[in-house]
């Protein structure tokens, strides 16, 4: 008979080894990062621009310049470019974030050439067509209005507000009449200053060879899409949080209210960085978290409540998330700020802080596992300006931190007092 | 093409190991052969208010997760019409952690009121999060009460009321569990940086004892065919009135099935689409406007979705769809069109190879629903795809009494 009551034996010695990118230019100076891996033959190319929100002189820019950028260049129709990728069943992904437009392409290497000759144009040479820009425009309006009725949305919005004023490019102040009066010359505008080879950089990761950097430097390497006015400073926009600790946004019909409580923390190059991450993990980061097993596994307040550390150049916050039952919401308030005070008053026990060291460490090895695991981690250190020893330095105080630290870390950084909530719905 | 092989243990246990070296992890997936389909109609959402007791602990272990997370694993589960799926990654060393928790709960839960009670909340919660507290959140349960009649799809998985959530027994539950959660009622596949043989061997150590249950033979009353246009009309507060369309279609073992999804891709997968480029872009009448099939194992449905833009009447909204679909009915696609999705659909297939978690799943869902050698061939069911056939098809699904349309108003009063 097998012994089902005691664990098998555990070996969580492992060695978390990741590929070091290689590196190369090409001729105009642009960077590449490239992970040479997998077994498919296949490949991922992102382009990253410094063209996120952080540059816009008006709300949504940014974000429809970069999705609008498929919708018709020099050479191709809107049409015709949807037709190529679909065709060869790859994919061409716009998104931005505060500080980057990126374009990223998904595409089996039998395809590449065809698959970059019309990326360039799609990078270099859209032309916004009026008719796209009024259809896309009306369809992402509507979006934007479905969206705003869910008290998550509105939650998540007014947090960003409080958290860095509204003239932060961190805040989301989106409203309707945003989409009503963005213009055409706006978004060319836009790219022509931001979409040039002084602001990219482009990682790769899946299988690649040299006919791969042959397309990248032919079709990217020369000088031609630079800068028209001169190297634009980047702007500097100060954070200025709200006074006000607490807010509420009646939602009269809604049946769960959506919470949102945090704070800014320490960012990925200063030291507290790392511990902060493991602590916050112990209250919200994993499904065994001490707010998942109060508030939904004792309580069954919510079907989900998290806590993570959300990071960006210029700025890293504490974000506590959950949608509650209004009839509960008071009481899943109460039971937030009691998790949080104990972390202050009593040392994590070992048992505890060994299970998340694992957890972590099991994390840290899904991050480093398949080509788009690994770009993602790669493309992570590339927006903060850092290296792989930010890696070793987390795994190093994942293994070491002691509870007294963690202890000391929440008594500095998760007092009551500073922490903002917003909620969304009904109290 | 995804090498595995199969054993079945003397308990019934299927059993799958797939051998990917090309990552340190391991994936243990379960798949139990019941789904909400098997619900009693008075006591629907069991299957998946079951799935969420299953993390309660076990007869041999207080907690599940606990003892996972210390290993570096990670877990999750998904109810279905038809399945209930467990899974679990691991790092491969730890393997045997993930075999001792996976086969503790199918040996017998801990079943406690008070856990009963906090799942009962939790999934309360979440119909609220999902359903009720959502824009169009109840068009999904609309849609499936309007074209199903007798098929118990006529209930969404989440349950047809909350109440049935509400007076579920510690006693339902047991017996729940012993009906269904068998060795030969389940799929297991082992899919990592693991050989076939040790698979096999541990597979048999930790699972091999468990007792075969007796499982009820399903025997689930067949959906009549529908013989009658269906529409129904409600008004929600919503900033835009939809438009969803629903017609019967072929079970996923039929060759036709392959046929919708490749009709579902040319009319709404990808910016070239035709219900995108149409309707969305040059005649702006739809601000969202999508066609999928349910994917279920019995015969599901086919839908087409739309949120209009403002200034359209919900009339010539219905009268561009059915244009839409009249086009795919007469006239044959261009070979090319056709190429294009089967194309996306062989690249699709070759970006789910690189993932062992997904192979994990794939290989249990095929296996439960017949073979798992389903999972190589599907490239050819749709390479086998003709413009005839397709038309054919359209043809069978497009008909205005095959056709159940949700009509979902804006309620101006609330505005």
């Amino acid at each position: 008979m097998i012994n089902r009551k005691t664990a098998p034996e555990i070996n969580n010695v492992y060695d978390i080894s990741y590929l070091l990118p290689e590196k190369w230019k090409l001729s105009n100076g642009i960077d590449i990062w490239g992970l040479n891996a997998g077994s498919q033959e296949l490949v991922k190319i992102d382009f990253m621009f410094d063209a996120g929100s952080w540059y816009q002189s008006r709300n949504l820019i940014a974000g429809i310049s970069n999705v609008l950028m498929n919708q018709g260049t020099q050479k191709y129709s809107a049409q015709q470019i949807a037709e190529i990728f679909d065709f060869r069943g790859a994919y061409l992904q716009l998104s931005t974030d505060q500080q980057y437009g990126n374009v990223t392409i998904l595409t089996l290497n039998k395809y590449l050439p065809e698959i970059i000759d019309v990326t360039a144009d799609v990078i270099r040479n859209p032309v916004f067509p009026e008719k796209e820009v009024k259809a896309q425009l009306a369809k992402k309006k509507q979006h934007f209005i479905i969206e705003n009725n869910k008290v998550k949305t509105i939650a998540q919005k007014k947090f960003s507000q409080v958290l860095f004023g509204e003239d932060h490019p961190y805040a989301n102040t989106n409203v309707v009449a945003d989409y009503e009066i963005l213009t055409r010359e706006d978004l060319v505008r836009f790219h022509t200053e931001r979409y040039t080879f002084e602001n990219c950089k482009i990682i790769v990761a899946g299988r690649y060879d040299e006919q791969l950097k042959r397309l990248l430097e032919n079709y990217f390497g020369d000088s031609n899409w630079g800068s028209k006015s001169g190297t634009i400073k980047s702007p500097v926009y100060p954070l200025v949080p709200s006074t006000q600790m607490a807010h509420f946004f009646e939602k009269k019909d809604a049946l769960q209210s959506a919470i949102r409580i945090g704070r800014h923390l320490p960012n990925r190059n200063e030291a507290d960085f790392f511990g902060l991450n493991v602590l916050i993990t112990v209250l919200g980061g994993y499904f065994g978290s001490r707010l998942m097993m109060n508030i939904r596994e004792d309580k069954g307040y919510t079907y989900g409540i998290g806590a993570g550390m959300f990071s960006q150049l210029n700025a890293s916050y504490l974000n506590i998330l959950t949608e509650v039952g209004t009839d509960v919401c008071s009481a899943a308030l109460d039971e937030i700020y009691r998790e949080i005070d104990l972390l202050q008053n009593e040392p994590v026990p070992d048992v505890e802080l060994e299970v998340v060291r694992n957890y972590l460490l099991g994390e840290t090895l899904r991050s480093f596992d398949g080509i788009f695991a690994m770009s993602a981690s790669l493309k992570t250190l590339i927006e903060s300006n850092l290296n792989y020893s930010h890696y070793e330095q987390f795994i190093e105080t994942i293994r070491n931190i002691t509870p007294a630290e963690l202890q000391r870390l929440a008594q500095k950084y998760l007092n009551r007092e500073e922490l903002f909530q917003v909620v969304a719905g009904k109290i | 093409m995804i090498d595995f092989k199969r054993h079945t243990l003397d308990n019934g246990l299927r059993v799958i190991a797939h051998t990917d070296r090309t990552t340190p992890m391991i994936a243990v997936n379960v798949a139990y052969d019941v789904g909400s389909r098997d619900e009693n109609p008075d006591k629907t959402g069991f299957a998946h208010l079951f799935e969420h007791l299953m993390f309660g602990g076990s007869v041999n272990i207080p907690n599940y997760d606990t003892p996972l997370q210390n290993v570096g694993g990670d877990n999750n589960a998904f109810t279905t019409n038809d399945i209930t799926n467990y899974y679990l990654t691991l790092p491969a060393q730890n393997i045997e952690t993930g075999l001792w928790l996976e086969s503790d709960r199918m040996l017998g839960l801990a079943f406690s009121e008070k856990g009963l009670n906090v799942q009962r909340n939790v999934v309360i919660e979440e119909y609220k999060q999902r359903y009720l507290n959502q824009p169009y959140g109840d068009v999904y349960p609309l849609v499936k009460d309007l074209a199903y009649r007798v098929h118990p799809y006529r209930w969404p998985t989440i349950g047809k009321d909350i109440s049935h959530i509400e007076n579920a027994t510690l006693n339902d539950v047991k017996d729940f569990f012993y009906r269904y959660y068998a060795p030969n009622n389940a799929v297991l596949t082992i899919a990592g940086n693991i050989d076939s043989d040790e698979a096999f061997r541990l597979a048999a150590k930790w699972f091999g004892s468990i007792p075969r249950r007796n499982v009820p033979v399903r025997n689930l009353p067949a959906e009549p065919a529908q013989e009658q246009y269906r529409e129904k009309r409600v008004a929600r507060q919503v900033p835009y009135p939809g438009v969803y369309l629903s017609f019967h279609m072929y079970d996923k073992l039929s060759p036709e099935y392959y046929v919708t999804d490749l009709i579902s891709d040319i009319l709404s997968n990808g910016q070239s689409s035709r219900l995108y480029r149409n309707l969305v872009i040059n005649n702006a009448v739809f601000g969202e406007l999508d066609a999928y099939i349910s994917g279920d194992n019995d015969p599901g449905l086919f839908t087409v979705a739309g949120k209009l833009i403002n200034g359209v009447s919900i009339e010539i909204a219905q009268a561009e769809i059915w244009r839409e679909l009249d086009k795919i009915t007469n006239d044959r696609v261009n070979a090319d069109e056709l190429q294009k999705v089967i194309n996306k659909v062989e690249a699709n297939l070759l970006y789910s190879e690189i993932n062992y978690l997904n192979k994990a799943i794939s290989l249990s869902a095929f296996e439960l629903l017949g073979d798992a050698g389903l999972i190589n061939r599907q490239g050819d069911f749709y390479r086998d795809v003709s413009p005839g056939k397709l038309r054919d098809v359209a043809q069978q699904i497009f008909r205005k009494e095959n056709c159940s349309t949700l009509l979902y108003e804006k309620n101006e009063l609330n505005d």
